[in-house]
């Protein structure tokens, strides 16, 4: 039987062209986004929803619009909501210790499970290079990230704006604040993103790689706050300088630098006095991201399919 | 020792792994064959009480292997996967297991040691396991599973990875252990290693079985007529022969092929052609070069049993 | 009912198991040990809670030189000690120093990481790599499995935190002189005993939550905020193994001049009431919990299917 050959419609006009590197790189990061972020992931899907309860319950239920986003303590410090919401859970009802457990649920198989069931070399194969691969694993966690930083923070102060009864005065008002929440949880994300992912690389099993973010992120700042404390009431010079030593502290400092207020480490119920110039904060803060992304980058490329 | 399966049906979640199978092994080889996802691993894993049916009974020697601690002293197992503590030596793997077995240090270091040496690993097995190769990864597992010389031994795909030699050693080793009254199951995708090991074959597809026993008696019980290929000396001789099978009554149909000098007869009763045939070659003054039938592989039973059951 | 009735058969077998284990250990228990403790030494994570731990020794150090110059020193006895310059005692400064960064630090933070990190090398990690396939086809017992694997753990957990304690006492202690040091090994010796506790009922909590979750991290770290940081504050923390290990603590440190009371521990009920447990009885619930854990965690490696 002879029949003429027929094709359907999107088949004839169907591009052979490969797709573009930066939409393979994108495609890549928003799939691992997908499977990360399904509900089957439980664990995942539940800490989201504290912090979303978290915000719901602390930052809005029991908030004040006249005092949004900041307000005065006396001694030139501010007590800045956007500020709060990343602080320490139990020393200032932030939301620290989930955002921490997020990041390092979410990046620590990233990686590492690629290497350990050898995926990494299928991805590598692609039209893509080390560098390429890197941007695509970091876009999933970087999302995840946002949806728990800049999403409630955007929350929160359009509460606050409905709260003052919509007026358009009042945006006009903040409308540096959006710029502000949005740098800061940009700052915020990829700073836990990318050392999740240096993490996740070097330990390549998923659960360890977790547990050890986890305890560097938030063993490491608890760690050094104590210290801050213990040497500033022995009145030690330089007690400052310690806190550059824990990530979080030093992502706060940052966080505070945004909102042009002034740093203060938070224990004890009153705040404690910091003196810690950007300059220095900024030397610090591209030292720990420069040298995560170059060890993870090295780490890659030292990679070979031998086995 | 024996093992019974009775209607013995694994569902995982809503897909059903294997279902109401019935199987009886003795000692001696018996392979299970058939295509990926059949459900060989499953039934091998509910023997080794690695897993539990969900309907139907496993038994080993009459006891549940799932609970009975006792039959495990007995089984060998090669799994189809890489299972190492990659970070140890192939000697201290092997040597690790013994211990399990209750076995002091020295005579477990022995043992392990000796069982290496038989299969050929004595100079790598002081080398750690995440520098082998697949040969020698495949060797030390069935180094591990046959150490303490058990009655049972299970082996999922023993000869993958392998090199000839060593598929050649490991088939010596398992004809010699059944010999010495073992039971062995293996399964293998390679078709002639398991007809070269053993005629005692069960045939999964689609996690039912579609066949169990000796390969010539299920051949024989499949109502599929049976090529017989003869080949005569004298191509001359061709058409006679053709056209003295075609008036033969247990012939069904017959062909020639003048390419290869030979004529294909198919029946239904191989058994009295082989019985009358030299009679007729006598009678008739026909010299022949061969007769055989390709039916007799394993090869023609699984592509009719498991192609068969596909297109069904 | 097929449960009660296989629970009622294990209790039966009891004794007879216990013999047996016992003749079995000298040849299971040591190539285990030795295994697991490789594993434990190599495992990078290890290496990343040893490099926390010696942070606090390192800024204890810090302290250490920036108030040296300060001490002024009086012989008592043959006994250098130490005071700091408003005439204070400098040990009974440092103790306090040393109980609060001991428990904030080591006790709250790392030792729970270390136990989820530990339990899931030495459980889960059988699972990914499919070995637990291999040890369920030798005639083991699951709960050798698991018994081994977790004493394994609890040895490295105790002795890892054990020695970032003494490290952390001394290089806190270093200021008030050998006197000081050997003034108050009755605190460090209290902090290893709740160490050791903890990492008892620790490692037992995190290893059934390795036999029963596929991402035990995850499982851990909910647990951990959710049950042990807020409800063992609240009116039912004795459902929790915080307040047996701040039942241990409390009781000894209320003795020791340590400047802490029951609020501190949250060893009240909303009523104000001290509901702080015997430290005896409380030693003898986490033992008889981490019992009842590893045979609850035997009968999930014994029903695990593959």
């Amino acid at each position: 039987m002879k029949s003429k050959a027929q094709v359907s419609e999107r088949f004839r006009d169907f591009d052979a062209n490969l797709t573009t590197r930066p939409w393979i790189v994108i495609g890549m990061g928003l799939r691992k986004f997908g499977q990360i972020m399904k509900f089957k992931n439980y664990g995942l899907w539940s800490l989201i929803v504290i912090v979303y309860l978290f915000a719901l319950v602390r930052f809005i239920l029991f908030a004040d619009s006249e005092n949004y986003p900041c307000m005065d303590m006396g001694d030139e410090y501010q007590r800045c909501v956007p500020l709060d919401y990343y602080g320490d859970f139990f020393t200032q009802g932030g939301t620290r210790i989930f955002l921490i457990s997020i990041a390092a649920i979410a990046s620590g198989g990233v990686i590492g499970n690629d290497m350990a069931n050898k995926s990494i070399h299928l991805y590598l194969s692609r039209p893509i290079s080390r560098l390429d691969y890197l941007i695509a694993r970091f876009i999933p966690v970087f999302l995840i990230m946002i949806l728990v930083t800049l999403v409630p923070n955007i929350m929160i102060f359009t509460s606050m704006w409905s709260d003052s009864g919509l007026k358009t005065d009042w945006l006009l008002d903040h409308k540096w604040l959006i710029f502000d929440l949005i740098v800061q949880a940009m700052v915020y994300s990829t700073g836990l993103a990318i050392i999740g992912l240096t993490f996740s690389t070097a330990i390549k099993k998923e659960n360890p790689a977790s547990a050890a973010f986890f305890l560097f992120i938030y063993g490491s700042s608890t760690i050094c706050e104590i210290f801050f404390i213990a040497l500033k009431v022995i009145e030690v010079d330089g007690a400052d300088f310690i806190l550059l030593l824990s990530v979080s502290h030093l992502l706060d400092c940052i966080s505070f630098a945004i909102f042009d207020a002034k740093y203060y480490v938070m224990a004890s119920g009153f705040p404690w006095e910091t003196d810690i110039s950007n300059i220095q904060i900024g030397a610090v803060f591209t030292v720990i991201f420069a040298g995560c992304s170059g060890l993870m980058y090295w780490m890659i490329q030292q990679m070979e399919a031998n086995k | 020792m024996r093992i019974k399966l009775e209607q013995v049906t694994k569902n995982y979640g809503n897909v059903q792994g294997i279902s109401n199978i019935n199987l009886d092994v003795g000692t001696g080889i018996t392979g299970i064959l058939g295509p990926n996802g059949a459900g060989k691993s499953t039934t091998m894993k509910m023997i080794l009480g690695l897993s539990r049916p969900s309907r139907g009974r496993v038994t080993v020697e009459g006891k549940d292997p799932f609970t009975s601690q006792d039959l495990k002293r007995n089984f060998g197992f090669v799994p189809e996967y890489d299972c190492f503590y990659e970070h140890m030596t192939g000697l201290e793997f092997v040597a690790y297991f013994l211990r399990m077995h209750d076995i002091s240090k020295e005579k477990a270091e022995g043992m392990a040691r000796e069982s290496l040496s038989e299969l050929g690993l004595e100079l790598a097995m002081d080398r750690k396991i995440n520098t082998y190769s697949r040969g020698m990864r495949q060797k030390t597992k069935v180094a591990r599973a046959t150490v303490f010389n058990p009655e049972i031994l299970i082996m999922d795909e023993p000869f993958q990875g392998a090199d000839p030699t060593t598929r050649i050693l490991l088939m010596e080793k398992m004809t010699k252990w059944a010999e010495n009254g073992k039971t062995i199951l293996v399964s293998s995708h390679i078709l002639h290693d398991v007809q070269s090991l053993t005629d005692n074959i069960a045939l999964i597809n689609n996690g039912k079985m579609l066949a169990y026993g000796n390969r010539h008696e299920i051949r024989d019980l499949i109502n599929i007529p049976r090529p017989i290929s003869i080949v005569p000396v004298k191509k001359g001789n061709l058409r006679k022969l053709a056209k003295i099978m075609i008036d033969k009554k247990w012939t069904k149909a017959t062909a020639i092929d003048e390419e290869n000098n030979e004529v294909t007869i198919e029946t239904n009763q191989s058994e009295e052609i082989y019985l009358e045939l030299p009679k007729i070659l006598q009678k008739e003054k026909i010299t022949v070069e061969k007769i055989y039938s390709e039916d007799d592989s394993l090869d023609s039973l699984y592509s009719k049993l498991v192609e068969g059951a596909q297109w069904k | 009912m097929e449960m009660i009735k296989r629970t009622l058969e294990d209790v039966s077998q009891i004794p007879v198991m216990l013999q047996t284990f016992a003749k079995r250990s000298k040849n299971v228990f040591p190539p285990i040990a030795k295994d697991s403790m490789y594993r434990l030494l190599i495992n990078k994570v290890t290496w990343v809670i040893i490099a926390i731990l010696l942070l606090p020794c390192l800024l204890g150090v810090i302290i250490y030189y920036q108030t040296d110059e300060d001490r002024q020193i009086q012989n008592i006895d043959g006994d250098k000690v130490y005071y700091n310059s408003e005439g204070d005692l400098i040990h009974e400064e440092k103790i306090e120093a040393f109980a609060g960064q001991n428990y904030m630090i080591i006790i709250i933070i790392v030792a729970v990481i270390v136990a989820i990190v530990f339990s899931s090398e030495l459980i889960n990690e059988e699972y990914e790599k499919k070995t637990m396939q291999l040890l369920k086809t030798t005639p083991i017992h699951s709960f050798e499995i698991l018994l081994y694997r977790y004493i394994t753990g609890v040895i490295c957990m105790f002795g890892i935190l054990g020695l970032g304690s003494i490290l952390l006492y001394y290089t806190t202690m270093m200021s008030s002189g050998l006197h000081g040091i050997l003034e108050n090994l009755d605190v460090l010796s209290l902090m290893l005993k709740v160490l050791l506790f903890e990492s008892i009922a620790f490692m037992a909590v995190f290893c059934i939550f390795t036999v029963y979750f596929e991402k035990p991290f995850l499982v851990g770290i909910i647990y951990w905020a959710v049950w042990e940081r807020i409800v063992s504050t609240q009116n039912y923390q004795k459902l929790t193994v915080t307040h047996y290990l701040d039942s241990i603590m409390f009781d000894s440190a209320k003795d020791m001049n340590l400047g802490v009371d029951a609020e501190f521990f949250n060893l009240v009920n909303s009523s104000g009431d001290i509901i702080a447990t015997e430290p005896l009885n409380a030693m003898l619930t986490i033992i008889i919990f981490a019992i009842f854990a590893l045979w609850f965690g035997a009968r999930g490696i014994a029903n695990k299917q593959f």
